[in-house]
């Protein structure tokens, strides 16, 4: 089985870039083993571009920022997007109004694969530094653990490579790959 | 008796967030119409102090539809800066994947974010599936996904989706509207290329990402050149390029021309989408390098909609004011010298059909939209604009293919400058792109027998200050970057994109944009279904996909997530 872990967000933004800045950190953090493979991508803000990418897979996990009613900063949510509860806030974010329209128009031709979402509760939006506010901050360890935990389910370890705090990569996880290397 | 206020916000089916609100009379005739882009985007406050090389990789963070030309504008600007010039293989692979960028864009919007303006999906639910694949014929000679059985499949697909509830993509779109002008056979017809398009898609995204080198996020271009060099030298990847390029071609030309033809034979008497263009003035770049000595399209400008005279474009005339933009600043200023100051006045309390409401302070500031301006005014940028630019410059093969398109619709030339004419100028465009490609390719294929540079080397001397910019046509319009170097660093940079051009608020002189002039006149059928609103809108194709989060898009609870830096202009592409 073929799993994909995806980073939605724009790194411009602060928090709105926790779900690229955190499968990068996650990528550099772990190596992961076990009887299914698991890819790891920044989706950024593509949405409906990341379609033929998606269909490659026989499962998914998105990862990205998440409004709804009554929530407070550094939340932590998971479920299943079959079961995304009517109150969860969609609207404020192209790439958000976007990612699940392009969830349903897979539908439409249906080939989306079971998705789970893990989304967090955003505050700082300023597009000034590759930064996170405290909140989301202090929310990476319980999105870590949550997701882990999932993969293990799924028959995925993860082995720790070395010490990391997200803090360290944020400067960086625009290069996504090396773009010098000529 | 007072105008009476329609709000609609968020414009749904765009990249990112816009509201528009027109004020109608007793008729329910639009008389003022104020467009204002409820997110800001702030790329150039990141790129300041950056080394010049990553400002490619940044920018292409601005949207996730407009990526890869953020990403060449960026890194062209610096390459203009630095006075580098790229290796023709270089040069060639930027514009098939510009070409490749176009197939993929423009049939996504005419399909999957323009064309449920024009298709009614619940008329297609009683169309009779052997009519409409009789039907097919009127408008292609081989015409695609069209057979009865393939008809009534769509049928069943769709009513099963509708019967769960789930309208998801044709949620919001305002059915039963009479301005639907499509018979439920040509509704059917549309609809099962709405789903096959998605498919067609999907091809289009792997074509573009051959020569992207890393996919979602191309990687490929660098300042001095790219790095695809392993693809371009292989034959099995030129070859899987021609392969999905033919496959999107056949589309374009079996479905969405035919498409295109049955809209104008269908909505050519259709008064809400015969008018919708206000700014007469139309501005376009230069784009597709096909071969050494020839570019597909030309840049240029017309004016006053006269198509006997074209002047060239003088870059030191554009500049952008924000006397009703959400910025601090005096006058206009050029994008080398552009300041990023928010001044953020928010909404006031207003009249509107639906009742007291939170609206646009249209006499103070509205917008975080900028608004550019060339020698002191409004013109319209995207495909419209590159064609009538070029079919005023006396370009064969654009002549060629208007020519054909309105002798085949019975249309005159003055039914270009109009919704419906810009909703088709984006197919001919495509069209044009897609019968060319194959000429930047085989120019590549030719050129890479003898020669295989890929990069030119260059240096960033942090003595000197640099100057540089992009200009040229994306698939939302004409695009622009501009850089200031100092210190090895940089010191300045300010995008310029499309839907700024369009959908800039009043400037300081009073002078309206396209968007806001394109509505004044409009009927409204029924001005709380304001369908012939979106389709005008949508027919420019607004991108404002600027990506901020959970900001409220009422107007009522801003405070919450308060801005406290923006940036200038508020879209990407």
């Amino acid at each position: 089985m073929r799993i994909l872990l995806l980073g939605i967000g724009n790194l411009l933004f602060g928090d709105e870039g926790i779900g690229v800045h955190f499968i990068s950190y996650l990528g550099k953090k772990y190596r992961f083993d076990g009887e299914n493979e698991l890819s790891i991508i920044d989706g950024g803000t593509l949405a409906q571009h990341l379609i033929p990418l998606i269909v490659e897979y026989d499962q998914m996990i998105i990862i990205d920022t998440i409004n709804a009613p009554g929530v407070k900063a550094g939340e932590v949510y998971f479920f299943d997007f079959e079961a995304v509860p009517d109150v969860v806030d969609w609207q404020g974010s192209a790439h958000e109004v976007e990612m699940l329209q392009t969830l349903t128009m897979m539908d439409l031709v249906g080939d989306r694969p079971p998705t789970m979402i893990l989304g967090v509760v955003p505050t700082v939006i300023e597009a000034t530094e590759f930064s996170l506010s405290s909140g989301v901050y202090d929310a990476v360890d319980v999105m870590e653990k949550t997701l882990l935990r999932h993969l293990s389910s799924l028959g995925i370890e993860a082995i720790q490579q070395k010490e990391l705090d997200i803090k360290e990569i944020l400067p960086d996880t625009f290069r996504t790959a090396d773009a010098y290397s000529l | 008796m007072a105008n009476k206020r329609v709000v609609i916000d968020p414009i749904t089916r765009i990249e990112g967030h816009l509201r528009v609100e027109v004020e109608v009379d007793e008729n329910n005739v639009v008389q003022k119409a104020y467009s204002s882009s409820t997110l800001w985007r702030g790329i150039e406050l990141i790129l300041k102090g950056r080394d010049p090389r990553d400002a490619g990789l940044m920018a292409q963070r601005i949207c996730g539809v407009c990526t890869y030309s953020h990403y060449r504008a960026g890194v062209e600007a610096v390459e203009d800066a630095l006075g580098v010039e790229p290796p023709y293989n270089a040069k060639l692979v930027r514009s098939i994947l510009n070409e490749s960028l176009y197939m993929h864009d423009h049939i996504v919007h005419f399909y999957h974010l323009h064309g449920l303006d024009w298709v009614d999906v619940v008329s297609a639910l009683s169309a009779d599936p052997k009519k409409a694949s009789e039907l097919a014929f009127k408008y292609s000679d081989l015409p695609i996904s069209t057979g009865t059985a393939e008809l009534m499949a769509v049928q069943q697909r769709v009513k099963g989706f509708v019967e769960k509830g789930q309208l998801g993509p044709f949620a919001n779109a305002y059915w039963g509207n009479k301005t639907y002008k499509f018979s439920p056979e040509q509704n059917l017809i549309a609809l099962s290329h709405y789903l096959k398009a998605l498919e067609v898609q999907r091809t289009a995204a792997q074509m573009f990402a051959i020569f992207g080198a890393k996919q979602p996020h191309p990687q490929s271009l660098v300042v001095g050149g790219i790095t695809s060099v392993m693809d371009v030298l292989s034959p099995a990847r030129l070859s899987e390029w021609l392969t999905k390029y033919k496959i999107v071609k056949d589309f374009i030309d079996r479905a969405y021309y035919a498409d295109i033809v049955m809209a104008a034979e269908a909505f050519g008497t259709e008064e809400s989408v015969l008018g919708g263009l206000g700014v007469k003035n139309f501005l376009s770049g230069e784009s597709m390098m096909l071969n050494r000595t020839e570019n597909l399209f030309e840049s240029g400008y017309i004016k006053d909609g006269d198509l006997s005279k074209v002047y060239d474009i003088d870059e030191s005339l554009i500049d952008e004011d924000v006397t009703h933009a959400w910025y601090e600043g005096e006058k206009p200023l050029k994008p080398y010298d552009g300041e990023t100051v928010p001044n953020y006045t928010g909404f006031v309390d207003g009249d509107t059909v639906n009742g007291k409401a939170k609206i646009l302070d249209e006499k103070a500031k509205y917008s975080w939209v900028k608004a550019p301006r060339y020698d002191k005014e409004a013109f319209e940028v995207g495909p419209l604009s590159n064609l009538l630019v070029n079919y005023a410059r006396g370009n064969e093969k654009v002549i060629k293919a208007v020519g054909d398109f309105l002798e085949r619709t019975g249309l005159p030339v003055g039914a270009l400058f109009t919704t419906l004419g810009r909703t088709a100028a984006r197919m001919l465009q495509v069209k044009l792109i897609s019968d060319n490609a194959i000429i930047t390719f085989n120019s590549l294929v030719e050129n890479i027998k003898t020669d295989q540079s890929t990069y030119t080397k260059f240096e960033i001397d942090p003595n000197k200050e640099y100057k540089g910019r992009f200009i040229g046509e994306v698939p939302r319009g004409t695009l622009s970057h501009w850089v200031r170097i100092k210190n090895g660093l940089i010191e300045n940079y300010q995008a310029v994109v499309p839907t700024t051009w369009n959908a800039g608020p009043i400037d300081a002189n009073g002078v309206v944009g396209p968007y806001e002039a394109s509505l004044v006149g409009l009927k409204l059928e029924d001005p709380k279904k304001p369908l012939e609103v979106l389709r005008i809108i949508h027919s420019f194709d607004p991108c404002m996909a600027c990506s901020v989060h959970v900001m409220d898009m009422k107007g009522t609870e801003i405070s919450e997530f308060k801005v406290s830096v923006a940036d200038g202009g508020a879209c990407s592409v």
